[in-house]
């Protein structure tokens, strides 16, 4: 099982926010390392593109085990969804070599709110 | 009118890239043993949004899951032409022991595909997909049916809109079986809240 927790929910913040996230694990089978990563990725019709900020990597990590970081939110992309593309902001947990992960998504953005997208016609 | 969010379209592309090839009539493993049989290259065959893509995913998957090193080379009608290193290069990376995966091999033209073919080791593995057979052997002829089209519209609204019945087969006559084109159709209709239009009680 793999768990990430952000302090508040929803999880909204503003771009530069320290944000302290704790991780924990417990597996089945060993495994050689855990990988916190925030990243962001894009949804929508076409190809997807995806950034990955920053990387913490955790080895010798046993069957189970917990971190604590504290994370500051980069200035940008900020968070934002039209009809044809959202921008996503996530933290995702990636154990190693099982590819087993989990992900919670937050928004980043000034006045922590997603930025809504219109038609130029609208 | 309020903002259908792209994070929110059950035909986003984060989502149709989860489906699974639907296998009607054979299997996984038969395939398997007919790639074997075809001395292990081989071409899927179909018009466009046919799963073609989808079952060469699955294919290399298999072989990934053995061990085997997958090397990919995509070409699209947008991208059509190899990078001028790629052929010298696949020689100095492929293995006899490889699988070299070739999507969207119609593109090429003949004297760069016979290049490429006479560049391989002797035992590489080549698995393409391509819109008319003749290249390699056919392992499959890829098709869809509307019923296909409908399980698999189902599928994508199964976790927000469980009772939602999407009415597709004009959507498959429109698009000629194209499941690409009808699901993109239907993220538009989501995108411009029509969707319930279709939506059929």
């Amino acid at each position: 099982m793999l768990e990430i927790e952000l302090p508040r929910s929803p999880a909204h913040f503003e771009p530069g926010d320290v944000v302290p996230v704790d991780v924990s694990w417990s597996l089945v089978d060993d495994q050689t390392r855990v990988e916190l990563r925030l990243v962001w990725n894009t949804v929508g019709k076409g190809d997807q593109d995806l950034s990955i900020e920053q990387t913490w990597v955790y080895e010798n990590i046993g069957l189970s085990g917990e971190k604590h970081e504290k994370v500051q939110l980069p200035d940008g992309p900020y968070s934002c969804s039209g009809k044809l593309l959202s921008l996503v902001w996530a933290f995702e947990l990636i154990v190693f070599p099982s590819a087993e992960s989990t992900r919670v998504e937050f928004v980043m953005a000034p006045g922590a709110s997603e930025i809504l997208l219109h038609s130029a016609a609208e | 009118m309020p903002v259908q969010a792209a994070r929110s379209n059950p035909f986003a592309t984060e989502h149709l890239a989860k489906i699974r090839y639907q296998f009607e009539g054979d299997s996984l493993t038969g395939l398997v043993e007919r790639f074997a049989s075809l001395h292990q290259r081989a071409a899927l065959v179909g018009p466009e949004g046919h799963g073609k893509t989808t079952l060469q995913r699955e294919l290399a998957a298999q072989y990934e899951a053995r061990g085997v090193t997958v090397h990919w080379i995509r070409l699209t009608r947008d991208c059509p032409v190899l990078p001028r290193t790629a052929i010298a290069e696949l020689r100095r990376l492929l293995t006899p022991d490889d699988l070299l995966c070739i999507d969207g091999a119609e593109q090429m033209n003949w004297w760069t595909w016979r290049k490429l073919m006479r560049s391989l080791p002797g035992q590489t593995a080549c698995l393409i997909t391509t819109h008319q057979p003749g290249l390699l052997p056919t392992l499959k002829q890829c098709q869809t049916t509307p019923e296909l089209l409908d399980r698999l519209v189902k599928e994508l609204l199964r976790a927000e809109y469980p009772d939602w019945n999407v009415s597709t087969a004009d959507l498959f006559a429109r698009h000629r079986g194209d499941l690409r084109q009808c699901l993109f159709e239907l993220y538009d209709a989501y995108a411009a809240g029509e969707l319930h239009e279709l939506h059929a009680s």
